[in-house]
């Protein structure tokens, strides 16, 4: 996979440049600010771009600026977003209304190297990616009558990952159990909270989050 | 927000009040134990009923009209009074002195009555006759204190020992000194009268109704007194001096009530009304200053006690996990070649470690400053504070765009401190968040359903408070009968370059 790291502090984006080797990818260009990154992003087209939140020169929210800037001029790229912030306004900024190929990440989670690469896989390839702690921030919402009552607590488990961006496959493998019993949870808990069931991951993703936020 | 102050002024009021009372009781004391007076009570009582009067008529006139000079004018006469009164003193020092202020307080009332209502003087006759005043009553008849002593004086049954200021004793010489001011000033006080009545008739009828009880007393007071010095001057006959001397009491206890009468039945003028309105507001300024001092150094010592407790945070979290984590690193290390499956299993813990100094830290900046409130203002904010909120939260936000950072500041951190305390102490099981911004001004409302009961004193609430004054904005908290806790805030949005 060919990917671009835009990054302003030189030791995180030679870390997060040197994980992804590691992992067998192609780091075709490194970028300092947004404007970097996006003349390289158009000059390589790459699969994916992994993108800090802050920035120079205002160091506030350039990279979801850029973000947004590259999903509506390449849809091709994918948007691997790393921040500093658990703040799903961000997240939810982003998604707005397509998850494909997109993901919202704790910069922190880099140094958790096979779910950082299961991460970029995922996006790299069309799919999504939702930092655990922002759904959880999201799942733990209180809210007057709670619809995630309803659900048992391994189904909150298993939605919990699929707002993650997990696919059923994915979720099986963490849980210990067999995709088939995962199917049988998730058509349980679109059937209990009243979601139209979907195949596609990414759509999935974005069924569970418009649920979550509303 | 106008509620009496305790102002510099009023202050200086209440310790005239006090000084006089205490001034009074003391007189009552020395007159009516002096030797001096025929009938000491009866004078004892007249002494204090003028003093006072004067005194207690004169505060309050200083207090509601404190350009004028008429209120502090009427308390120097209720003090020269007491002075006065001093010379029936059995201790000869004391009766000296009061010998020496006897006229003090007619001068001050002759004063009075030529400045009367306005408190300032009207042209070169009225200075002539304060500037007389003071010189001839004040400064000369002060003279025969130095010529005269009681015990060589065949008319002084029972005074008081022989004077300590006495140069020489030469009771002729105080005679010609007292019969000499007498003659000639008769006819001085025969003209002010004349001069005043002239004055009455030509003023407008508003004006000289409420002069008439000024112009009844003070008119009688110097008659009287004109009386007496004419009584003085004629041969002795009975105790007709004395019954002269008491009826002129009487009358003069009579004129500090019409002074306050008239005083206040005056009508300001524009220039009066304008000085009155610049001494409440310098008063006001200056309680709103106090207030606005002990404010800043409340914000200067919450600044101190925020960056000591940030300190404290970091030091003894994320510092205190970084250094642990370089210790287990380097143990790691050492364990690699002997142990290398101890030595994964403490790197996975360093790791973790590391997760949790990393979450610290972020939870901590979070807490100094949001990133969302400057990246995406006031709403996105408090949304995302409801959503952490361990309880439902609802949001009623009509906010067009982004405010001054300051105002947002302010307003977010009114929330948070507010959704802290519903957490911690209210026992709520909802809360409502609104923010509107109206007119200039963003209004902050959080409510619960909790026990009620915050106290607005709190450290917490009196921050808040102190940073939305610092905007010359305000916060309320009511917390009373137990229908749980409302948090308000009223901050202006000045949209000049200064604030933002």
């Amino acid at each position: 996979m060919r990917v671009i790291v835009a990054e302003d502090s030189v030791l995180l984006r030679e870390g997060v440049a040197r994980l992804l080797q590691e992992a067998g990818h192609e780091v075709v260009g490194q970028a300092g600010d947004a404007d970097d990154l996006m003349r390289k992003v158009r000059a390589h087209k790459p699969d994916l771009a992994v993108v800090d939140v802050r920035m120079p020169p205002t160091q506030t929210d350039e990279g979801l600026r850029a973000a947004k800037a590259i999903r509506a001029e390449l849809p091709g790229v994918g948007v691997l977003v790393l921040s500093g912030y658990v703040e799903p306004t961000y997240a939810q900024e982003l998604l707005a209304d397509n998850a494909e190929g997109l993901g919202y990440l704790l910069k922190d989670r880099v140094s958790d190297i096979s779910a950082f690469a299961d991460a970029v896989e995922r996006v790299g390839t069309g799919g999504s990616a939702l930092d655990p702690q922002v759904v959880s921030v999201l799942m733990g919402r209180a809210r007057e009558e709670d619809p995630l009552e309803e659900l048992t607590p391994r189904e909150r488990e298993v939605l919990g990952l699929m707002a993650e961006g997990r696919s059923n496959a994915a979720i099986a493998e963490q849980l210990v159990v067999t995709e088939r019993a995962v199917e049988k949870h998730v058509t349980s808990i679109f059937g209990k909270l009243g979601l139209t069931a979907s195949g596609e991951d990414h759509r999935r993703v974005l069924a569970v989050l418009r649920f979550l936020e509303a | 927000m106008r509620r009496a102050q305790a102002t510099p002024l009023r202050r200086a009021l209440i310790g005239l009040a006090v000084g006089g009372f205490a001034m009074g009781s003391i007189l009552f004391v020395i007159v009516a134990k002096s030797d001096v007076p025929e009938v000491p009570l009866l004078e004892a009582v007249l002494t204090l009923l003028i003093g006072w009067s004067f005194i207690g008529t004169g505060l309050y006139a200083w207090d509601r009209r404190p350009s004028n000079l008429v209120g502090p004018l009427m308390v120097c006469v209720g003090f020269a009074w007491f002075l006065g009164e001093l010379k029936v003193s059995d201790i000869p020092l004391i009766a000296a002195i009061g010998f020496a202020c006897n006229s003090l307080a007619v001068i001050v009332l002759i004063h009075l009555l030529i400045v009367f209502p306005s408190g300032r003087t009207r042209g070169r006759v009225d200075r002539f006759f304060i500037g007389y005043a003071y010189l001839v009553g004040g400064v000369v008849s002060a003279l025969p204190t130095f010529f005269y002593n009681p015990p060589s004086d065949p008319d002084c049954t029972g005074c008081a020992g022989s004077n300590p200021l006495l140069i020489s004793d030469n009771l002729g010489l105080v005679h010609g000194i007292f019969d000499a001011l007498s003659a000639v000033s008769i006819p001085v006080l025969l003209a002010l009268v004349v001069h005043l009545v002239l004055r009455a008739r030509a003023a407008d009828p508003a004006e000289r109704r409420s002069q008439v009880p000024v112009w009844i007393a003070g008119g009688a007071t110097v008659f009287v007194f004109a009386a007496a010095l004419v009584a003085n001057l004629t041969p002795e006959e009975g105790n007709q001096d004395d019954v002269v001397w008491y009826i002129a009491n009487f009358v003069i206890a009579t004129v500090p009530y019409a002074f306050l009468l008239g005083l206040l039945r005056t009508r300001l003028s524009e220039a009066d009304l304008v000085a009155e309105e610049n001494v409440r507001l310098d008063a006001e300024l200056e309680a709103r200053l106090d207030e606005l001092r002990e404010s800043r150094a409340r914000i200067v010592q919450a600044g101190d006690a925020a960056r000591r407790k940030l300190e404290r945070d970091l030091h003894d979290g994320a510092q205190q996990r970084l250094v642990g984590l370089a210790l287990d690193l380097r143990l790691a290390r050492e364990k690699l070649a002997d142990d290398p499956e101890a030595a994964a299993e403490m790197l996975d813990e360093a790791s973790a470690e590391l997760a949790r100094a990393t979450e610290e830290l972020r939870e901590l900046a979070r807490g100094i400053h949001p990133a969302l409130l400057s990246d995406r203002g006031l709403r996105a904010a408090v949304e995302a504070l409801a959503q952490r909120a361990p309880l439902p939260v609802e949001i009623d936000a009509s906010l067009d765009d982004r405010l001054p950072a300051a105002a947002e500041s302010a307003a977010y951190f009114v929330v948070a401190e507010a959704l802290t305390n519903v957490v911690r102490h209210a026992g709520a099981e909802r809360a409502e968040i609104v923010l509107v911004q109206d007119d200039g001004h963003l209004l902050v409302e959080v409510r619960d359903d909790g026990v009620g009961g915050a106290d607005p004193a709190g450290s917490g609430l009196r921050g808040l408070a102190d940073r939305v004054a610092a905007l010359d904005g305000s916060l309320e908290v009511d917390g009373a009968g137990g229908r749980g806790t409302v948090v308000k805030a009223d901050i202006p949005v000045v949209r000049s370059p200064a604030a933002s």
